[in-house]
């Protein structure tokens, strides 16, 4: 009863979060999630201007199509972004970061392409988004000692993506 | 000086899971209160604002030694210390979730 509450106002106002860091799943990493979440940008971009060439704005259906694939943009950039966060806080220690010191502008990059990608519908941000990402999955594989290949998705959008060659 | 956390992470699994939401207090006499096992809220310079269980205190320096319930948790020994003046509250309520 007390948590549905505070749950519920969770959702309204936020709450502050404590990270517990680094646990049971701990050395479980992988920026595959961040990969997916940056293909489906692209989707949505594409989705949005497919429905603004074929369907009439002022319909009832597109203001309910737009909203889904705006909303499911919004929550998957910020996916991207958190993905990518969490390895370079919690996986990259300080001997990765130094044979790879282009690491910190990289993050920075995909987190400022991440924001783009939330506040524009522009097709280039977020193929750009998924190039960082891609340069950040190589980086992260190369710190395993695994070699990648850059693949196309075999779905929709059909991108690169920098898969690990296991 | 109360404040409500909601937290990320299993560090502290099963005694607090990820998505359960805790009460926090700080009064000004909070790091004199603070004894061992007690969980706690603090700024960490490189992770952020995370929680612990403390593991001892070293009252003359000001500093806590924390960890979580797991071998490979984050903890004081990879992170260091943690200043009184990092403190942000000690838990006083754990509200579980449903999970």
């Amino acid at each position: 009863m007390i948590y549905k509450v505070l749950s519920s106002i969770d959702k309204k106002v936020n709450f502050e979060v404590a990270q517990a860091h680094c646990d049971i799943p701990c050395g479980i990493y992988d920026p595959h999630r961040a990969q997916l979440a940056a293909l489906t940008v692209i989707r949505m971009v594409d989705l949005m201007e497919g429905l603004v060439k074929e369907h009439k704005t002022d319909t009832l259906e597109f203001q309910n199509s737009m909203s889904r694939y705006v909303a499911v943009k919004e929550e998957h950039a910020e996916i991207c972004k958190h993905e990518i966060r969490v390895i370079w806080g919690d996986y990259l220690k300080a001997n990765h970061l130094e044979k790879y010191p282009q690491v910190h502008g990289l993050v920075h990059k995909i987190m400022q392409l991440g924001s783009k990608a939330r506040q524009t519908a522009d097709r280039e941000t977020a193929v750009n988004l998924l190039d960082a990402v891609n340069e950040f999955a190589e980086i992260f594989w190369d710190t395993k000692g695994v070699k990648t290949k850059k693949v196309k998705a075999p779905y929709k959008p059909e991108e690169l993506v920098v898969y690990p060659d296991l | 000086m109360f404040r409500i956390i909601r937290i990320a992470g299993n560090s502290l699994y099963p005694k607090i899971k990820p998505g359960d939401y805790v009460i926090i207090y700080k009064p000004p006499w909070l790091f004199n209160s603070i004894i061992r096992g007690d969980v706690v809220v603090f700024n960490q310079r490189i992770l952020g604002r995370m929680i612990k269980i403390v593991d001892s205190k070293n009252t003359e320096k000001g500093e806590l030694s924390v960890s979580g319930l797991h071998s490979d948790s984050t903890n004081s020994n990879s992170f260091g210390v943690i200043n009184k003046e990092d403190l942000i509250g000690k838990v006083i309520w754990h509200i579980r979730g449903n999970k």
